[in-house]
Parts: C-alpha cells; structure tokens; sequence
C-alpha cells in the first residue's frame, strides 16, 4: 500500500512539478529538486484532490519531501487509502 | 458621470479577506468600472459601469478578475504573531486632515506628498532610529540609485508578480525632428502636450520598487563571506496604486529604511528574528500600538493565489501594523508600517550569490516605511507634544 501510495504521489510530483527522472524520497523538493514555490499549492490541491483528504497548511509547510507527504497522506485517512 | 449599477453572482464564496483584497485590486479593471465590492454574504459581487461604456465588455472585464481573484484561493486567517497594546488609547479622527491643515504635510499630487516641520523631523529621527538597530547587527551602509535597470526587476521575477504597480521609465527617442515636434507642441502650453506613443523609446529602467532589489543586483555573480551579511539603505522607492492613491496611505512615491541579509538559512531567519524583537523594543521607545501579523504581497490578480499562499502559509512575509483610528464603518483600521520578509534562495539564485557552503545564498529583508509610520505616529499620539515620549518630543517639535 505504501509503495502504491509513494508511486501515485511521484506521479502528481512529476506532473506539477515537472521533475523528471528518479529521485530521493528523503530529497528536500525545494532545496533540492528544485521545486518551484509557485508550485506548492497545486502540489497541495492535488494530493487533496487525488486521495479525497484535507491537509493543514502547516502539515504540508514542514512535509518536504516525498518520503513525509507519504506519511502525512497515510495519516489523514482514517479508514486507510485504497 | 452616471452610472450602471451591476452585480455579478461570485465564482465561489469570498471570505472578508479577499473580498478587502478585490475590492483594492478592482482599480486595475477598467477606468469605466467602479466601486467594486463583495455582498456581505460574500455570495455577489456589486459595481458601477460608467453609461457611456460598454457594459457588456465591461462586465466580462469583472468577470475575469474575479475568476482570477477566486481561482485557487485557499482561506488563511491572518497569524498573529506578536503585539503591543494600549487598551486606553484615544487615537486622532482624522490625523491626514490636521497634518496637512499645519502645512506640515503637502500632498503636491494623488500618492505625493511633501513634508515640512515636526512631520520631516519625526521622519529623519524615525530613519536615525532604524539606522541605529540596523548597526546593533553589524551592517554596512550602501546607496543605490532610484532607477533601476528594467532587467534586474526582470529577473526578480516583478513583471509577472505586480506588473500593474511597476513605474516604467521612459524618454523620447533619439529622433531630432519628434524630439523638435514635441518641444513646440509645449511652447507657451500652460499644460503639457503628450508626445506620441511611438516617439518615446522602449522603457529600459523602472523606478526602484523596494531597495533590496538593488542590493540583490549590486552583487550579483559574488559570494558572501560571513554566515549573513547584513546591510543597510535608505531611499525612495515607487509604487503605482491607481484609485487607491489616496491620502498618506497608499503613495506612489515613498521613503523606505530597509536592512537585507543573505547567507546561511538558519542564520537569515534568526537575523530576522532579532529584526522582529528589535521592532517590538522600538514600539515600546516610540510608546506605539501595533501588531505583528502574516501578510502577503498585493500580487497581480493572475498571479496571485499561488504566490500569496506561499508567503502565508510558511510565514515568509510578516507585517507590523499600526492602528490609525477607526474607518467610517466603525472598524478599527491599521495601516502596515514595516515589513519581514524571508525570500528562501529565490535572490541568490537569480542573482547567482553564493553562500559560505557554495549554495545559492539565502536571503531576507525588513523594511520600514517613513511617511506611513510618520502618519500612524500623529494618529496615536497626537499633536500635543505632551502626549509624546520625552525623547520623541525633543526631536519632532523643538
């Protein structure tokens, strides 16, 4: 599930973010990958929108990498993502 | 002039923050259009379209902004960061009329304003002030000019974040006979004759729209030496508001203090920090009310939901506020007089600054604003030198 969960949110990564090729789940987006500030609320509106949870400005703010929007995606739902 | 009233259903619910946000940015609709509001359910949206107009264009107009406006637009209350309070304070009614009234503020045009007397030197003494916080961190002075090369705004990205504020800059081309043309259109004219559109040359400078933009370009392609660097300037810097130049508020022209840093991370937020605390002793010196708040920049309408949720969300951009009185509604009004803002790697990558580890150089700012502050100090402590800490009466009505 974690795998599947990881591999949809690289998926909205590569397609709001346009990061190409493989990357670190422990890279920093912005320090590292290079993630455009502009980008972060269509980051934040997909996740939403694509596992039907509702994330805190504050969570998403300290979740800067892939390996920690996993985690905070899995915690949100309560009955666990499908 | 009449007028058509309208009224457009809102694309989706608008909070009270926004709809302060549209009823301020309207002004860049359309001249025709006017006195754009949000219903207090935030359900629709009223206006006036000028009869001669087109209202059809006209209301089509509206109708993008808003869209523009709504689109993306995620709610965030204001954060409350740090504040200081006098529950007794009576604050002056209208502290702009009686400024002007002792001729010690001239508004010479909408957004320009000349000043004179206690109202200059509370200014000067404001800057001494700042200048004097911005040495308890060791930094260095720098001058820059007011007219800054269009390309550097280019690449701090102001174009496509406030293209509707920017002051092009702009001569008549290199064309003796238009140059000729124009000079004897204006012979003996008691008001100015416009040169054609196609005499003037292509804009090539702007006028500076916040000091650090300079410091950023003065030291492009460097690296910096010490974990932060901090420096200090003063200047003039020049924002075009439209309708909303009104009063000492909102000018086009304004005198600014401003302290940039750039280095490390860490040590770019803790300068920042330390400018937080230290304008929370001067509010305390100047014996002044105010409020620390999360703020975000009045982006371009297109441009705005994306870039003014990142400064909210993570507290990039902090405002002090200053109470001035209260509005004609009865609500307490407050003017921002001082902004802290971190900006991650955006100037030191544009710029190419590097920082000790070789990365892209992080960098901050805070900045002041003279004429605001000058004002909201009149408006809190009114002009009974009695009313005034010692030190501060000294200064402004000796």
């Amino acid at each position: 599930m974690m795998n599947e969960i990881e591999s949809r949110i690289r998926g909205i990564l590569r397609r709001v973010a346009r990061l190409e090729g493989e990357f670190s789940a422990r890279a920093d987006l912005f320090r590292d990958l290079g993630v455009r500030s502009i980008a972060a609320l269509e980051l934040l509106l997909s996740l939403e929108e694509e596992f039907g949870v509702s994330i805190a400005d504050e969570s998403f703010g300290t979740a800067r990498n892939l390996e920690a929007l996993v985690a905070l995606v899995t915690g949100l739902a309560p009955g666990g993502l499908t | 002039m009449s007028a058509l009233e309208c009224s457009l259903s809102a694309p989706a619910s608008i909070d009270g923050d926004l709809a302060e946000e549209i009823a301020k940015q309207a002004a860049w609709i359309s001249p025709h259009v006017h006195d754009v509001r949000v219903s207090d359910d935030g359900g629709r949206v009223l206006f006036r379209v000028d009869e001669q107009a087109d209202a059809g264009a006209e209301r089509e107009r509206v109708e993008r902004f808003l869209i523009d406006m709504v689109r993306r637009h995620r709610p965030m209350a204001r954060k409350l960061v740090m504040r200081r309070g006098d529950p007794g304070r009576r604050l002056v009614a209208d502290a702009y009329t009686e400024l002007r009234k002792r001729g010690w503020v001239v508004e010479i045009a909408p957004g320009r304003v000349s000043l004179r007397g206690p109202a200059l030197a509370l200014v000067r003494a404001l800057d001494e002030d700042c200048a004097k916080i911005a040495r308890s961190l060791d930094a260095r002075e720098e001058s820059h000019p007011a007219l800054v090369p269009a390309q550097v705004l280019a690449r701090c990205g102001y174009f496509a974040s406030f293209p509707h504020t920017v002051s092009l800059v702009t001569h008549l081309g290199e064309d003796y006979d238009a140059i000729e043309r124009f000079r004897v259109a204006n012979v003996g004219a008691q008001d100015l004759v416009q040169p054609p559109a196609a005499a003037l040359a292509p804009f090539a400078a702007c006028m500076l729209p916040a000091l650090c933009y300079a410091v950023y370009a003065a030291r492009e392609g460097s690296a910096i030496d010490d974990p932060v660097a901090v420096v200090t300037t003063v200047g003039r810097c020049y924002r075009y508001e439209s309708r909303n130049l009104t009063g000492i508020e909102r000018l086009w022209e304004f005198g600014m203090r401003e302290v940039v840093f750039l280095g490390e991370p860490d040590r770019v937020a803790r300068t920042r920090m330390r400018l937080l605390e230290a304008a929370m002793d001067q509010l305390e010196r100047w014996d002044l009310d105010g409020t620390i708040e999360s703020a975000n920049d009045p982006f371009f309408p297109a441009a705005r939901a994306e870039k003014a949720w990142w400064q909210r969300s993570g507290d990039r951009k902090l405002e002090l506020r200053l109470p001035i009185g209260t509005g004609a509604d009865g609500a307490p009004r407050s003017v921002a007089c001082a902004s802290f803002n971190l900006h991650e790697r955006f100037f030191g990558s544009a710029f190419r600054i590097a920082s000790m580890d070789g990365a892209s150089a992080t960098s901050g700012c805070v900045g002041w604003g003279m004429e605001r502050w000058m004002f909201a100090c009149f408006a809190q402590h009114g002009f009974d030198p009695e009313g005034w800490p010692t030190w501060l009466a000294d200064r402004v009505f000796r």
